[in-house]
């Protein structure tokens, strides 16, 4: 069955890893993205990382100098255009108003790094939208281990522009079903920096009549325990009712009249003497063991992985977090699954992505002079 | 262009669109919030016995009605089927079976309604051998490296730990709002709606995509550790005299000051000055760096309260609160931003709006079916 975006053409114009997930995310779903590059090519390219985010995808190379006959032919079919430049400024020229003198209904989406109004965009002119800018300003990389002298830590994921482009993908569905029903095209426009605080989400909500009550700690969510083989995991059983299997599975079913009641909650002595008590009874095993006892009790337990081990796990392919792509570059490659699974869509298997232009000659035709 | 309509003229891309979200914690509702901010009627489904904590709520139950019904009684699970076929998409994070074993499983809703649109949001999907494991945000991160990554990989056993903020959770979310809208938008085509699913593992896997690779001959290199401080000399943290300046410049720029391009040379130069000093330095060579900054630092300039990317109200029930703003800005279908619901509080409303009589919706409540009138405190 084809996805649910196979009726649609994508025109995705830009260099900024928000815009590349984006058409990723997108063309998983079956859409035709036309990725538009420079005739040099997307800066990315030779990268795995490019073939990953560019999966699926067609390449045609258009030259940024002027609006010629080419970028009008491909805008013409356009349902959607996305675009984000990583220098903040796009090349091509094709904003909204343009777009939409080509393609009345076009739907038209910018990531811009920073918002036209942001202090970052209106004093330095065309202020670059880089992750490590975005994510440095919205306290991405604060201090994650105040005991210490480290300071402001680099986190390497790219969490700003992936989750701009997450919250991107669904505004281009909701505009397409609005196009669907109402018969018109929009403008959207999602700063990857503002995307941010719908990231902070909870951490952004204050009661300023309410003292803010001392954290809550349990002993059993959101913690980390080292094993007897120096692993971790971690446990994260929200509820108290989880204590009890717990308890059971570690051998000290007695912890559990002390341990509820709130006590850990509000008694600082208490709740160290407590919290390093709790430490020990991990050590008696290795992790990846505490993690299958505790499955089996129903508890919300897992080794902390590497990256690496994630991958290797069976679960990671059977679940299809992770699939196998064939790649013109790089041969056969494994590379993160469809994000969204859809029963009666599910599109096909995510094919290579494009070699530079390799496309031209089906969506521009024998003139390459005509730009 | 409206961040926050109130105007009920003004359309929405969702219009007429009703979702039942029987969704807790973060990631499941905030795909309920994100279908509200495109202008789905969302009633929020949970009973009295699983009250959702405040500060959660007042941030992914913006924009939703709220019913509390005891669905495991008769009556309740009747109540819903009533509401379920009046509804276009169910959102559920139960683990895999549960949803089936209560009667609203997709196959038993569709039956009634094939029109239904069925989300599934949960810790590792419904497919593999981890499908029946309960889990939360946490153990997503766990399981894929995100945590792992903040001790350090390599031989550094230092304490795992998650990210700053839940992006995963709320990632998740936006993204099965996505799938939902994807099979909207097929509706619209063949009548028929469909089942989808998403989980906290598999966007914890696409926040990790770029590192997520293998092929014949890759090399692994993850940069990971408290100890990390950027990808590069031009591209890094530095520690200025009273903080910290994010730079990101391309070969060349640091010229422009006379400033030494080696990771070592800069550490000693950017410590001397303030950070308000090297930003006018740097703007004014046209040399891309931000401050450092804290969330309480971005959620208070005038930027975050002009966007309304941070939104204070006056609620009748919860007073005085701020919470987040909607950030996607669209010309023609306005995202709302919209308010959280007292617990339980439109319940009568909405079973009234079914058919039922004052008597009837007495008798559920004298059962315990449904909480008192008006609804409940949440702490």
């Amino acid at each position: 069955m084809p996805g649910a975006l196979s009726t649609y053409r994508i025109v995705e114009l830009g260099d900024h890893p928000a815009v590349a997930v984006l058409g990723m995310l997108l063309a998983d779903q079956g859409a035709d993205v036309v990725k538009v590059e420079p005739p040099g090519g997307d800066p990315m390219r030779g990268s795995p990382v490019f073939s990953v985010w560019n999966r699926a995808k067609r390449s045609v190379t258009i030259d940024p100098d002027g609006k010629g006959a080419h970028l009008r032919r491909i805008l013409r079919d356009a349902d959607v255009v996305i675009e984000s430049f990583s220098s903040g400024v796009s090349p091509y020229g094709v904003d909204a108003a343009y777009a939409r003198s080509v393609r009345p209904d076009v739907i038209h989406l910018s990531l811009p790094g920073f918002g036209e109004t942001h202090p970052q965009a209106a004093t330095a002119g065309p202020f670059p939208g880089h992750e490590l800018l975005i994510s440095a300003a919205t306290g991405v990389y604060a201090d994650r281990s105040p005991d210490s002298d480290e300071g402001a830590s680099f986190i390497a994921l790219p969490y700003a522009s992936i989750f701009g482009a997450m919250v991107a993908a669904s505004a281009i569905v909701a505009a397409l079903f609005h196009r669907e029903r109402a018969g018109a095209g929009q403008d959207v426009s999602i700063p990857l920096y503002d995307a941010m605080f719908a990231a902070m989400g909870s951490a952004l909500v204050r009661r300023p009549d309410i003292p803010a009550a001392p954290a809550p700690l349990s002993p059993a969510i959101g913690r980390f325990y080292r094993c007897g083989d120096g692993r971790w995991i971690n446990l994260n059983a929200g509820y108290e009712r989880s204590l009890r299997p717990i308890l059971d599975v570690l051998g000290h079913p007695n912890w559990y009249v002390p341990l509820t009641g709130d006590r850990l909650r509000v008694n600082v002595e208490e709740r160290e003497e407590w919290a390093a008590r709790f430490a020990e009874p991990w050590l008696d095993r290795p992790a990846l063991e505490w993690e299958t006892l505790m499955a089996d009790a129903g508890v919300p337990l897992t080794m902390c992985r590497t990256l690496r081990e994630w991958m290797d796990t069976d679960h990671a392919w059977a679940s299809g977090a992770m699939i196998e792509v064939q790649d013109a570059e790089f041969g056969p490659m494994r590379q993160v699954g469809i994000q969204v699974n859809m029963s009666d869509t599910p599109g096909d298997a995510p094919t290579s992505a494009p070699r530079l232009g390799e496309h031209n000659h089906e969506l521009l035709g024998d003139d390459t002079h005509d730009r | 262009m409206t961040a926050n309509p109130s105007d009920p003229a003004i359309p929405t891309a969702l219009d007429g669109i009703r979702v039942l979200d029987l969704c807790i914690i973060l990631a499941g509702p905030t795909c309920g919030r994100t279908l509200s901010e495109y202008g789905a009627d969302v009633i929020k489904i949970d009973p009295e016995h699983r009250m959702p904590a405040l500060t959660p709520w007042l941030d992914v139950g913006r924009g939703k009605r709220s019913v509390s019904i005891n669905i495991t009684t008769d009556a309740g699970l009747e109540a819903f089927y009533k509401l379920a076929d009046t509804s276009d998409v169910i959102l559920q994070g139960f683990r895999k079976g549960v949803a089936e074993r209560l009667g609203i499983g997709y196959e038993q809703l569709s039956a009634r309604n094939p029109g239904i649109v069925y989300a599934s949001i949960n810790a590792f999907g419904q497919e593999g051998p981890w499908a029946m494991r309960p889990g939360f945000d946490q153990n997503a991160q766990a399981a894929t490296g995100m945590q792992i990554r903040n001790g350090g990989v390599d031989g550094d056993d230092g304490e795992p730990g998650p990210p700053p903020y839940t992006f995963n959770d709320y990632g998740t979310g936006v993204m099965a709002a996505y799938g939902v809208m994807l099979a909207l938008l097929e509706r619209e085509r063949t009548g028929r709606g469909q089942k989808i699913d998403t989980s906290l593992a598999h966007t914890a896997s696409t926040f990790s995509s770029a590192y997520m690779i293998d092929h014949e001959g890759f090399e692994p290199d993850e940069i990971s550790g408290p100890q990390a401080k950027g990808t590069g000399p031009l591209s890094r943290l530095y520690r200025t005299a009273d903080g910290w300046i994010a730079l990101s410049a391309e070969e060349g720029d640091l010229a422009r000051l006379s400033l030494p391009e080696s990771e070592s040379d800069l550490e000693s130069a950017f410590v001397d000055r303030s950070t308000r000093e090297w930003m006018d330095a740097l703007s004014a060579a046209g040399i891309p760096a931000t401050p450092h900054r804290s969330l309480a630092d971005a959620r208070s300039d005038d930027y975050a309260r002009e966007r309304g990317l941070v939104v204070e109200e006056r609620h009748p029930a919860f007073g005085s609160i701020e919470h987040g703003g909607t950030p996607q800005r669209l010309s023609e279908t306005p995202a709302r931003t919209g308010t959280s619901p007292i617990f339980g509080a439109d319940t009568d409303a909405i079973l009234a709006e079914l058919g039922y009589t004052d008597a009837h919706i007495a008798a559920m409540r004298a059962d315990g079916v449904i909480p008192p009138e008006g609804g409940l405190p949440l702490r």
